[in-house]
């Protein structure tokens, strides 16, 4: 089972890397084939899809095929589980403090 | 409150800015309050003085689950700790990122603690990049 810990977790693993980030740059302006994107890039069409099954994999793209060709598309939802990592961090400091705020305090009562 | 790549919390406590400084750098004091509901600390190392590391385990059910580690970067006892906070023992572990504890004297017997952690890469480069990714950001956060 694939916990959202993990989909996040794999998505900015995915999201590290410059020229995925180019992909969903690109993905974020239109849907493109595979083909389209490889205009933009240098390296082979093989690296580049690569690069797109580790989009897929981590969720951040889809694939689907529209007659002869593969439409890659981006997926927000995947991107905005990511977002909501930033908003596990503020509840661990949140957490963190409010058990500094009870000791404190149970400190302070004591003496 | 959260903003692209950025992690601020602000909170007051009823100590001296003295006291608080303690339990933000004195392993005995740190392995009480740190961590998330659900989670307690394991073994603590630190060495308090700028470019002194640190080490803290995280444990759930007893097991640890992954370390914290990084060094301290500036040490302003007792107003200020500045660190790197970097994972270890997850396969893919969150991006590092600097955290900064700002103590300030509230008024007497209250310190006002504020915590900013700014994280390397990832979201904060998306935010900033091209206009376009601020834009599908912005929209996303409204999604949220």
């Amino acid at each position: 089972m694939t916990t959202e810990t993990d989909q996040t977790d794999k998505v900015f693993s995915a999201l590290a890397d410059k020229s995925r980030r180019k992909v969903v740059e690109m993905l974020h302006k239109k849907d493109s084939t595979i083909l389209e994107l490889s205009e933009a890039f240098t390296m082979s069409f093989q690296a580049l899809s690569k690069h797109i099954k580790i989009l897929e994999s981590a969720g951040i793209i889809a694939k689907k095929k529209e007659g002869k060709f593969v439409i890659c598309s981006l997926d927000h939802e995947a991107l905005k589980n990511s977002l909501k990592w930033i908003s596990y961090h503020s509840n661990f400091w949140n957490e963190s403090f409010n058990k500094l705020d009870k000791l404190i305090k149970k400190e302070k009562d004591g003496k | 409150m959260g903003s692209d790549n950025k992690v601020y919390v602000e909170r007051m406590f009823e100590c001296a800015p003295e006291a608080l400084f303690e339990w933000l750098t004195k392993p005995e004091l740190i392995a009480q309050w740190f961590g998330p509901e659900g989670f307690s600390t394991g073994r603590i190392k630190n060495t308090i003085e700028e470019g002194g590391s640190y080490q803290i385990e995280l444990r759930k059910n007893g097991k640890v689950v992954f370390e914290i580690y990084g060094e301290y970067v500036e040490i302003n006892k007792p107003i200020g700790i500045k660190f790197t906070y970097t994972y270890n023992g997850l396969d893919n572990p969150p991006p590092p990122s600097v955290v900064q504890f700002r103590i300030f004297e509230a008024k007497s017997g209250q310190a006002m603690l504020s915590m900013l952690q700014e994280f390397e890469v990832e979201t904060p480069d998306f935010a900033t990049r091209t206009k376009a990714w601020k834009f599908m950001f912005e929209r996303l956060f409204q999604l949220i």
